[in-house]
């Protein structure tokens, strides 16, 4: 079951568009990460989602319910949300903000649900500080604990680790773990962390000009991030065209030296179709692809710009 | 009731809201006090309305509460993440609950002040010597609950439109004091004088029906709000159910249903 499907969803703000025609899938379970240059529109989508913004076009199905329209979809009653900065009442202490969220929804035993919540983000729930005395990092495992309140099945986080020390970034991520694991909450996190976003997503989307140009799993993001081959010919344009032949399922990239980088075929096979090809090496050896450099190649892709892999993920 | 109970928490637990009622005591107390050791002051009050009870400062007070219940950096904030887990006639009955509560709380406000007034009464020392009978109390007390809860359901609707604690405030400020009001008023006669009538015919015209002119009214106590003025033949007590209940009730539906629409974040 998808627990979100956006359908051509838009939004414009006066002359600019910050959301394109967006087709995003969710599936219950998953932890998706959301990827995107600043201003890509990640929030924008985000806040349609939750809600907090209404789209100009298109359509958003939660939970299997089509959002608007003239249904009235108790979608929306299964989701937290930790959109921009965590929205808490400053001049109250942590538990109180947890107590007067747990009241608003309508939960009874609200002191205890604010204890549990305090003691999973791993903050004290005997800490009398108001909540301006606290810290960035502080705050943020305070809106995720927020977003907690009312146990949603969907947990939509937007830029969860920023301000996190690294020990509170870990924890964060562990109970994000714990939380999809144990309890089957579905969670989506925008964030710019992206090595923090490898290790707990297991779906991603690239956003770039308010377009999804990419949608992956884990699995298929480590197949393209994973070895590929450098080889430089003597002779690249003739070399490029027996490759291409003698390996049809690789994708072959030229560097501004002239090398070919290729992905999808062993550094055996390479050296194989090269021997078998007769075509003169000067280089051969294999590397190891960075996950940000891929990310940052799919998220400068605009639109009719897509590469091949990328629009494999869109078809996907 | 849930959201009620939640701003209720919240309200309670917040350090403003004590520094309120104490500032409310102490604007009670004080010149009960000083009249009882410096025999400053009246020799006698004329009824128990125009005495230390006379609240004049409470609407004042009521949306300034609501202005910070409801602005932005208290309130919207904290607000998108109830929000994002409400349904959509949740979403409503939030915009709604804020007006029903900026109305509780200024009824809760007058509660408290009522009470202060009545010891601050004793205190001062000065004699009552015609307090008025309790049902005069009451529609005294209604009006100055109609007035201030006009005010702050006004602020809670600004506090929505424009999501700006400083023009939340302001607005809170000036419209209770009056000075919005005379300044519309008064920039509407100026207009008029432009056009070619009379300068002061329409602030002659519209200038009983404001809550202002009601709040004066209260400050004087029961007896002059309850009699008709010679050029309306209306109580201001009857203007002020006239004027406030169709503007409360017409606030509070351009925020459930218009503000509530737009995009909160």
């Amino acid at each position: 079951m998808n627990v979100i499907e956006t359908h051509g969803l838009t939004k414009r703000y006066r002359s600019k568009l910050a959301v394109d025609g967006l087709d995003m899938t969710v599936a219950a379970g998953d932890i998706y990460g959301f990827v995107g240059r600043n201003g890509s529109g990640k929030s924008t989508t985000m806040k349609m989602v939750c809600g907090l913004a209404r789209p100009t076009a298109g359509e958003v199905v939660l939970f299997g319910d089509p959002v608007g329209g003239g249904a009235t979809p108790q979608g929306f009653s299964r989701i937290g949300a930790l959109i921009e900065s965590p929205g808490v009442l400053a001049s109250l202490t942590a538990r109180d903000n947890l107590v007067a969220k747990a009241l608003a929804l309508g939960l009874t035993h609200a002191g205890a649900v604010a204890d549990d919540l305090l003691a999973l983000v791993g903050l004290d729930p005997c800490d009398h500080r108001r909540v301006k005395a606290y810290s960035l990092g502080m705050r943020q495992r305070l809106g995720l604990a927020l977003a907690l309140v009312g146990a949603p099945d969907l947990l939509m986080l937007d830029e969860p680790f920023n301000g996190l020390d690294p020990e509170a970034t870990r924890a964060m991520r562990l109970a994000l773990v714990r939380l999809n694991h144990e309890h089957g909450v579905t969670v989506v996190i925008s964030s710019h962390v992206l090595d923090q976003l490898d290790r707990v997503a297991t779906r991603f989307g690239v956003i770039s000009a308010g377009r999804l140009t990419a949608e992956f799993t884990d699995v298929e993001l480590h197949e393209r991030c994973g070895s590929s081959v450098r080889v430089r010919l003597a002779r690249p344009e003739r070399g490029l065209a027996l490759l291409e032949q003698a390996l049809p399922s690789a994708a072959f990239r030229a560097e501004p030296d002239g090398a070919l980088v290729v992905t999808g075929s062993s550094l055996d096979e390479v050296s194989s179709a090269c021997f078998s090809a007769g075509v003169e090496v000067r280089e051969l050896a294999t590397v190891e692809r960075d996950i940000e450099e891929y990310f940052v190649e799919l998220m400068g892709v605009q639109k009719g710009q897509a590469p091949s892999h990328a629009e494999d993920g869109e078809a996907r | 009731m849930a959201l009620l109970r939640a701003d209720a928490y919240r309200v309670v637990r917040s350090r403003w809201a004590w520094v309120i009622l104490a500032l409310m005591a102490l604007l009670t107390f004080a010149p009960a006090l000083l009249m009882r050791w410096t025999s400053m002051g009246p020799v006698a009050f004329d009824s128990l309305t125009g005495s230390a009870l006379s609240l004049g400062g409470i609407e004042i007070l009521s949306s300034v509460m609501a202005a910070i219940v409801c602005s932005d950096r208290n309130d919207i904030g904290f607000g998108r993440s109830v929000l994002s887990s409400l349904s959509r006639r949740g979403r409503v009955a939030w915009f709604v609950e804020k007006c029903a509560f900026s109305v509780l709380l200024a009824m809760a406000m007058l509660v408290v002040a009522l009470v202060l007034g009545l010891i601050a009464v004793p205190v001062s020392g000065v004699p009552v010597l015609a307090p008025e009978p309790a049902w005069q109390v009451a529609v005294w007390f209604g009006c100055n609950w109609l007035v201030g809860s006009t005010y702050a359901v006004l602020t809670v609707l600004v506090a929505h439109l424009t999501r700006s604690e400083a023009v939340t405030m302001g607005f809170a400020v000036l419209a209770s004091t009056g000075v919005l009001e005379g300044g519309v008023v008064v920039g509407i006669d100026a207009l008029c004088y432009l056009a070619g009538g009379s300068f002061l015919d329409f602030s002659a015209a519209v200038a009983p029906w404001l809550p202002a002119q009601v709040v004066s009214a209260i400050g004087e106590g029961a007896g002059a709000l309850l009699s008709a003025d010679n050029a309306v033949r209306l109580a201001p007590a009857v203007r002020a159910l006239v004027v406030c209940l169709p503007t409360i009730v017409a606030t509070v539906a351009a925020d459930a249903l218009l503000v509530s629409r737009r995009d909160v974040a």
